[in-house]
């Protein structure tokens, strides 16, 4: 039998509910492991072992009541820009350091309310700007597949707590790729849903109309567990929505009848040879399956990462200018002789290098003399993308392609910040166009390096997603 | 190399953004922006693209205008560097 931490959300839920073991021995399961493991892998910023316990409790009582979600007595772990109730969110910046929120983010409320049970904190790069889980100001991640590698960004700690079986899920939060990275670098599953469908209240804004929250899971069916606990209107977010009322009844029918659209636009530029033989094996298993391989076309796809920079830059630093020493957030201990100075020194002092990079391509974008050269031709951009995606998905039902064009980089590597910017070139489409994607592990030979196939489909369409996802996990034998 | 973009005025860009950088730090983000602003005017050879193709089904719905009782203050003055009497504390601002 699969050691018990090894087990997946559906596993522990029947264990759970058949009284194979308790939420509160499930609970000290996974704390035992962390206190084991995270040293080496440095994934938990924060592991909240006296509230987790207090959690487990509760779901004890509700499962020994029959009561309770699917989810009750599983346990979590939270990507560190997630507001929760009297547990440090810090979002990897050294600006929040000691910001206590007095309140949960809606979809850790969510999962509270069904008995989930929340370990603690994960790593990211700070503010979630990044792609390696390397700019967090606290600690560097390491990828469980090789530790001298990235676990990917900007929810590292997650993907990589949930690839090394420390945390059933966890949830993350997608702004150009972040749940999707990680979880392809650490050979989880994925999911960026719907803009809309998850609330952000309580998640710490960076690109407020591209981030979305999802959870990171070790397979599809997990996923799609999770994303319906945290999914729906929620008044605090006014761009909120239910999303796909059903998300189950059409998982396992295979691929059979699927259109499966594949661009060479999205196959393009540097692409790593193993992700390049991986992507194309799982577009000839799901043909294998009777999925139906449709060439489409997205000629402006190549303008998505710029259009993406851009846009989220912008938002970022008119976000970000909250920060200032003075509600909440570092406060700088020099003597300042203005308010001028202190906002200044706070800030100088709080923020790491990548987010000062953004803040100021942001403002520059935004500035006079530029807005309309930039930010307009971004938006413009963004109108084009969204154009195509929607005309290609007349044609196909999944449009199908690699995560990211690289496998997990080594931790320390120099690389220049225009080249990693390009590797999200695949994941912000559905950032920029506010259609779900969803990364699913490829099949890989042992001993290789995880590598993430991205699928994509229409709006509010995450039963279509997930069944697609299922099946190319069915294809090769995964769960 | 491509011709260095005058107009990035990294200088009046920290002002703005209300940040202090070492000559070092501003050396090496004028570098950053050169190279960042250069891949980001790719943009500019999209073809113009009319509203109503990427209009999103999107809309904001606002909840009802009811007042609620908020009563946090003391919760969000606690997380404050500084709070005197019910208020936010800073510098003084006007002379």
């Amino acid at each position: 039998m699969k050691e018990i931490v090894k087990r997946t959300v559906r596993e522990h839920a029947s264990a759970l509910r058949g009284g194979e073991y308790s939420a509160r021995e499930l609970c000290e399961a996974y704390l035992e492991k962390i206190e084991r493991e995270d040293a080496a892998l440095s994934a938990f910023l924060t592991v909240a072992r006296e509230k987790a316990l207090l959690f487990a409790e509760k779901a004890d009582l509700l499962l020994k009541n029959g009561e309770g979600g699917a989810l009750c007595g599983i346990p979590y772990g939270v990507k560190d820009n997630i507001c929760t109730e009297g547990i440090a969110t810090t979002a990897a910046s050294k600006m929040l350091s000691d910001f206590v929120p007095t309140f949960n983010a809606t979809a850790v409320e969510r999962l509270c309310d069904v008995g989930a049970v929340m370990l603690g904190k994960t790593n990211m790069d700070e503010f979630a700007m990044g792609s390696s889980c390397e700019s967090s100001a606290f600690k560097i991640t390491r990828n469980p597949y090789d530790l001298s590698r990235s676990p990917g960004g900007s929810s590292g700690g997650s993907a990589a707590a949930v690839g090394a079986s420390l945390a059933p899920f966890c949830l993350g939060s997608d702004t150009g790729g972040s749940v999707r990275c990680p979880s392809a670098f650490c050979s989880c599953v994925g999911l960026k849903p719907t803009y809309g469908t998850v609330s952000r209240n309580g998640l710490i804004a960076f690109s407020p109309s591209l981030e979305q929250i999802g959870p990171v899971t070790k397979n599809v069916f997990d996923n799609a567990l999770v994303y319906s606990a945290i999914m729906g209107r929620d008044n605090k977010d006014a761009t909120s929505r239910n999303g796909c009322p059903d998300l189950f009844s059409k998982m396992e029918e295979g691929a059979k009848g699927l259109r499966i659209g594949f661009s060479e636009e999205l196959f393009s530029g540097d692409l790593d040879p193993e992700v390049k033989s991986a992507t194309l094996a799982a577009l000839r298993a799901l043909e294998k399956e009777g999925a139906e391989i449709v060439p489409i076309s997205l000629p402006s796809a190549k303008y998505a990462a710029a259009a993406y920079y851009i846009i989220s830059s912008a938002e970022a630093s008119s976000c970000l200018a909250r920060y200032d020493g003075v509600r909440f957030g570092h406060r700088t201990e020099k003597k300042c002789e203005s308010i001028e100075e202190l906002f200044k020194k706070s800030r100088s002092e709080g923020f790491g290098k990548e987010v000062k990079r953004r803040i100021t391509l942001g403002t520059y974008v935004l500035s006079e003399g530029y807005f309309d050269e930039f930010y307009n031709k971004a938006l413009n951009a963004k109108r084009l993308v969204k154009g195509e995606l929607r005309k290609a998905f007349e044609a196909c039902d999944i449009i199908l392609s690699p995560v990211s064009p690289i496998l997990p980089p080594k931790i320390g590597e120099k690389r220049d910040p225009v080249s990693v910017y390009l590797e999200d070139r695949f994941c912000v489409l559905a950032n920029i166009s506010g259609i779900p994607a969803i990364s699913v592990p490829a099949k890989r030979g042992e001993g290789a390096l995880p590598v993430g196939i991205q699928l994509m489909a229409p709006e509010f369409c995450e039963d279509i997603l997930y069944r697609a996802a299922r099946a190319l996990e069915v294809s090769y034998g995964a769960y | 190399m491509e011709k260095l973009d005058k107009s990035i005025d990294v200088e009046k860009l920290c002002d703005l953004c209300k940040i202090e950088l070492s000559s070092e730090e501003k050396e090496e983000l004028f570098g950053d922006l050169q190279a960042i602003t250069a891949f980001a005017r790719t943009v500019a050879e999209c073809p113009e693209e009319p509203f109503e193709n990427g209009q999103s089904a999107f809309e904001s719905k606002l909840r009802e205008d009811i007042p609620e009782n908020g009563g946090k203050r003391e919760e969000y003055l606690s997380l404050a560097a500084e709070s005197d009497g019910g208020y936010f504390s800073v510098l003084r601002v006007v002379e």
